[in-house]
């Protein structure tokens, strides 16, 4: 990456730049104002948001979404649980994933074949929910943090595409000279693997932070103290709070505040739930942003 | 204990000698000395994976019996296939498939290829804070729930107050109830998944690209190799193993799409194409408590899944050894 | 950046100890978890630990203790807190644990309990019929406690159809009365006028259908809302929602229709959607469309698109069905629009109409494997004591909290307002538990003041009552066959008439040239399948 090559751009090159900055653009805008309208539409009137009267810039300014959404003292105990869910979570699914995918790609070690149709064996079969839980349940993790991360913390899939990382990182060659170096799997591992696959690690940590940020279903079936509670459950209280109950009319008023406090809430929530996902991403992108850096090196 | 016995047993040989089942089996008596300690790194996995996947598994079963809570999941009154032919034979099954095979192939062929093309581009924009900002905000539509992601789609596919319409209308066409027609309803589905989607499927394909070694694009550089040509001779071919793996997991999915977007998006009028297998499992299974049945049509389900998944790893083996998943 | 590498293959490599050396880092955690579970799996009715719960309740003191699960909305207070559940536990001298389930896990947490025998004593606003059908075992009958229990028996020697409606098709009864008696929610859709654009327009009031149409093509023409605009919506209702839809209209032609499209006519099940009436209701419907006076997002639209164009300004709406209309429109506009009773052909006028109360025969089960259930089944006695006023106060809160003495004539109580910041029903759930036991008879109900728009709803249907629905479809209760084979016949049907509905009312197909090929449809849909599987369980539910 020393030396920086000078080259001439040819014609063919700014026609290619040019029309890739008119496609990222237009991509950008696409995704942009979608995004744009769920932040306006979080401050704004939600029956004019529903009438369509907000596309440009917020109406009927409001901060009642967020103030009944920071109002509930819940949202504070959930944010810190969901934080060190996700933490943990992070660490151990992509410890485990990496490990499986470095496996996979051994294909090398007996037993390779047939315990990749044991782990994508059960892609396509599960016991489903009620065996699931009464495993979990023998091992007593009911109702405490493990549930609602260890039963998940395996994916098959993206053990997967770790392999597949792996197969165009890892040359065989370099194992093959380490071997001769008498260097054990393990040590390879740790000591040649994991350091060449910053980038894999990156894109794993995101997925399973993403992923564990936003779920809920686990900790709907095995927590049971509210006190435990993952951000996820706690806003879909909020969300089920205001949401308009059929059954039992109070008065038209309390009805009308109501479906006016949950349309608003869906927006709000999102904003709320994905600002931590937003604020991680430049942290993790700078392990996959090499490209920049080669795109200077091609100057 | 067990390699000791087998000491024991086995005079040395010279390996001339060996017949080829015991030159076999002492190349895997060699191939797990050296290699044993990789069971060792996944021995965690294996433990998880029989303790939380496969000890559950008895569960299957309830798809050939007939449920109750009360018998528990092995007292339960055996019924073969009853469940199956239940759901073959239902008036709607038809449709239903052929909606969710509609929904998924037009998925895979529309959405398949544009996380790669944006990829591709963005590897190859020179300007790294555009670029770093296009990246961010692409990715956070995956953020969207699907509840605010349906509303979204009925605020602006209005056919009297949705911008869509609006301009439409400003460019002299005629406007059109998005959901409210069934042949609209797939695409509206694919393109809004492909606008959630995009960014946050691409971000493998960029980190794939990351690992393209500098020196090829200088060599390509120095024969005097424009972008494009660098983008299709050098990226393309390194994304290939990838692709593939993507493209042969997204075959093992084909029939899973889940409910809660579909369901959301189902009005009367695009009932016709919007009924899938897992909204239908919804409303008869689930809402009725009939467990036994929404767990045959989910084994259908996967049985077809594993089946394709099988076929396209297998047809993929036969080009390129490599690039299949087994 | 190499930093960073080491640290994380540090943590990575600590991980590795703590997963890779076995898995005793592991059972050291879980260890720490069991203590947890274990202490609150003592308080489970799990049937293992029958022992340890015994002893358990003789260290409580002498009071006989219950797990209870209940359906917990987020805005009640712990019931451990709320003043009237504690009075009524005191009142029948008995401790429960409560596991207060958010509304969003009722459904998977009850299977759960159900599915793996980890029911706890008593399940309150949880489990529903299919539950028990499917599990009777499961389940402790009620009906030998019902002579020993005062307050319950006589509801059931007063009411007969509590009794009827309690009992499932074994005979057994699982659950004590969760009835309201609040009249005006069996009356679903009114049809409502805009009559400010009526006047502005310099019209009458419509009192038929054909007037009807002619108003609605007014408010199209005239701009009523003045804006200079034809933005006005003569008439918008969201064809598939029971409140919002246009089955009473349906009886302007001869016959009512039914989300289920089911109607009674002496006694006889009969299907709505493949009738002559249906079809001429349809048609009208569709002429209206023609002259753009149907809201074309009629068939998409969900309640917030509705109750926004409902408020939006100006006035958007001509005209609109509502369960209550204040909800669509909001209480200050509530002066411009007026309900209209109108004739249809030949005369007919007729509105949906069900005499049934509000009520649920599942509310309270209670476990099969309970010990020592007679102390339970008092508190549950209890619950229905009208002399304490529980019956009220577990559906709308605490005396002398949410509810307040009143000085209006011929009632008792009227609803406190709500502090700052919280709405009428927050302040409402907070203090009321709203799932326990409870018969809220006519006279409680109308023992408090309603709220505006309800008074204005029930005035309404005073004046109509000549006009209701005679016979109305009974809270029918299928066997566990019917329910299954009703569910496969059942959302093939109700999509595709629905699918048709929409069709023809929008124009994009043509009624009479679909018209045979529909009925031939329908009935290898099962048609006939759905009609008997109603017809059996009317037939059962007047067996008697």
């Amino acid at each position: 990456m020393a030396v920086k090559y000078k080259m001439k751009k040819t014609p063919g090159d700014i026609v290619f730049t040019v029309i890739n900055y008119i496609i990222l653009t237009a991509v950008l805008l696409a995704v942009l104002y979608p995004l744009w309208f769920i932040l306006i539409a979080s401050f704004s009137d939600p029956n004019l948001v529903t009438l369509g009267k907000v596309l440009f810039k917020p109406a009927g300014v409001t901060l009642e979404g967020y103030k009944k959404v920071f109002e509930y003292s819940q949202v504070w105990t959930g944010f810190r649980n969901s934080v060190i869910y996700t933490v943990i979570y992070t660490f151990l699914s992509t410890y485990l994933v990496l490990t499986g995918g470095y496996f996979l790609v051994r294909k090398d070690v007996i037993g390779n074949g047939f315990i990749t149709g044991f782990f994508m064996f059960t892609m396509f079969f599960s016991g489903g929910l009620i065996p699931t839980f009464l495993v979990v349940e023998k091992l007593g993790m009911v109702d405490s943090m493990w549930s609602v991360i260890i039963p998940g913390a395996v994916s098959v899939y993206n053990m997967i595409i770790a392999r597949s990382f792996f197969q165009t990182t890892i040359p065989k060659e370099l194992r093959e000279a380490s071997e001769l170096d008498g260097c054990s799997n393990i040590r390879f591992f740790f000591s040649v693997v994991i350091p060449l696959s910053t980038t894999i690690i990156a894109v794993l940590a995101l997925f399973h932070a993403v992923a564990e940020w936003n779920a809920y279903f686990d900790a709907m079936i095995y927590l049971k103290s509210s006190k435990k509670a993952p951000l996820q459950i706690v806003l879909r209280d909020i969300l089920i709070m205001n949401e308009v109950d059929s059954s039992m009319h109070m008065d038209a008023a309390s009805m009308d505040e109501r479906q006016r406090i949950s349309d608003m809430l869906k927006y709000v929530l999102i904003i709320v739930s994905s600002i931590p996902m937003l604020i991680l991403y430049p942290f993790i992108q700078k392990h996959f942003v090499q490209g920049v850096m080669i795109g200077s090196v091609k100057g | 204990m067990a390699k000791e016995k087998k000491k024991k047993t086995r005079t040395p040989l010279n390996s001339s000698e060996l017949t080829g089942w015991k030159r076999k089996r002492l190349g895997y008596k060699l191939n797990f000395q050296k290699n044993w300690d990789m069971y060792l790194l996944i021995l965690p996995l294996l433990i998880y994976f029989i303790i939380f996947r496969y000890a559950p598994m008895y569960g299957v079963q309830i798809a050939f019996r007939k449920y109750r809570a009360a018998d528990g999941i092995r007292g339960s009154q055996w019924v073969g296939l009853a469940n199956f032919k239940r759901f073959f034979s239902n008036y709607q099954f038809k449709q239903i498939i052929r909606n969710t095979l509609t929904l998924s192939f037009m998925g895979l062929l529309l959405g398949f290829l544009p996380p790669i093309i944006f990829a591709l581009l963005l590897n190859q924009m020179d300007n790294g804070k555009f670029r770093k900002l296009v990246q961010t905000i692409s990715y956070l539509p995956h953020f969207i729930s699907t509840v605010v992601m349906v509303s979204i789609l009925f605020v602006f596919l209005s056919p009297t107050s949705g911008p869509l319409n609006k301009l439409i209308e400003f460019f002299g066409g005629e406007a059109r109830n998005f959901m409210g027609s069934p042949t609209l309803f797939p695409w509206v589905y694919v393109l809004s998944g492909i606008w959630q989607g995009m960014g946050y499927s691409a971000i493998i394909y960029i980190a794939s690209l990351t690992s393209v070694s500098p020196e090829y694009y200088e060599a390509a550089m120095v024969d005097g190799a424009s972008k494009f040509q660098r983008m299709i001779h050098i990226d393309i071919p390194f994304l290939v193993p990838m692709i593939t793996t993507m493209f042969i997991l997204s075959a093992g999915r084909i029939m899973s799409i889940g409910y809660e977007k579909t369901f959301l998006m189902q009005t009367p009028l695009n009932i016709s194409a919007s009924e899938i297998i897992s909204t239908y499992v919804y409303k008869v299974g689930l809402i009725n408590s009939d467990f036994s049945y929404s767990a045959a049509v989910s084994l259908f389900n996967n049985v077809i899944n594993l089946i394709l998944i099988l076929t396209v790893n297998w047809i993929t083996r036969r080009m390129s050894r490599e690039n299949a998943l087994w | 950046m190499k930093k960073t590498i080491v640290k994380v293959m540090a943590s990575l490599m600590a991980l590795t100890m703590f997963a890779g050396c076995g898995k005793s880092g592991d059972n050291g955690k879980d260890t720490g978890g069991d203590k947890e579970t274990q202490q609150e799996e003592k308080e489970k009715p799990d049937d293992k630990d029958d022992g340890k719960k015994d002893g358990d309740k003789k260290d409580d003191g002498e009071k006989p203790h219950y797990n209870i699960m209940v359906d917990f909305r987020p805005q009640h207070e712990d019931f451990d807190k709320m003043p009237v559940v504690q009075q009524i536990l005191d009142d029948a001298g008995i401790e429960v644990e409560w596991e207060q389930v958010g509304d969003a896990a009722v459904t998977e947490r009850k299977n759960i309990a159900i599915s793996t025998g980890t029911m706890p004593d008593a399940m309150l606003g949880m489990a529903n019929t299919n539950d028990v059908m499917q599990n009777y075992e499961l389940f402790l009958p009620l009906n030998e406690y019902i002579d020993t229990l005062p307050n319950v028996s006589a509801i059931m020697e007063e009411n007969p159809e509590a009794k009827q409606f309690l009992t499932f098709p074994n005979g057994n009864i699982y659950s004590f009365p969760f009835v309201q008696e609040r009249e005006y929610e069996g009356f679903p859709d009114q049809l409502y006028i805009n009559k400010t654009w009526v006047e502005e327009l310099g019209l009458e009031m419509p009192t038929n259908y054909e007037e009807y149409a002619e108003v609605l093509k007014a408010f199209k023409e005239g701009d009523p809302n003045g804006n200079g605009e034809a933005d006005e919506i003569p008439f918008t209702m969201m064809i598939d929602h029971s409140y919002f839809g246009p089955y009473s209209m349906y009886g302007m032609f001869g016959r009512l229709d039914n989300p289920n499209r089911l109607v009674i006519e002496d006694g006889k099940v009969i299907f709505t959607a493949d009738k002559e009436e249906w079809k001429e209701a349809t048609k009208w419907f569709a002429s209206l469309y023609e002259d753009d006076l149907i809201d074309p997002e009629s068939f998409t639209q969900d309640r917030s698109m509705l109750f926004a164009k409902g408020k939006a300004d100006p006035m958007l709406i001509g005209s609109t069905n509502a369960f209550l209309l204040d909800n669509v429109v909001g209480a200050d506009r509530m002066e411009h629009y007026e309900f209209v009773l109108l004739e249809g052909v030949n005369g007919h006028k007729e509105l949906r109409y069900t005499s049934f109360p509000v009520q649920n025969r599942t509310y309270n089960v209670v476990n099969a494997e309970i010990e020592n259930p007679e102390p339970l089944m008092k508190f549950y006695d209890i619950c229905l004591d009208e002399s304490k006023h529980y019956p009220l106060q577990t559906v709308f809160g605490l005396i002398g909290k949410q509810l307040v003495e009143t000085d209006v004539e011929g009632k008792e109580f009227e609803f406190a307002i709500a502090p700052e910041g919280l709405s009428q029903d927050d302040y409402r759930y907070k203090d009321a538990p709203s799932n326990f036991p409870t018969y809220l008879t006519k006279d409680s109900w109308n023992s408090v003041v309603h709220a505006p728009d309800v008074a204005r709803k029930e005035a309404i249907l005073e004046d109509v009552r000549p006009y209701l629905e005679k016979e109305s479809m009974p809270p029918l209760l299928f066997t566990e066959e019917e329910t299954q084979e009703l569910s496969d016949v059942n959302s093939a049907l109700m999509d595709y008439v629905s699918q048709q509905q929409a069709l023809w009312i929008s124009n994009q197909s043509d009624i009479d040239a679909d018209w045979d090929n529909y009925i031939e449809t329908l009935n290898n849909m099962g048609l006939e399948t759905y009609i008997r599987l109603y017809q059996q369980a009317y037939d059962r539910f007047y067996a008697d």
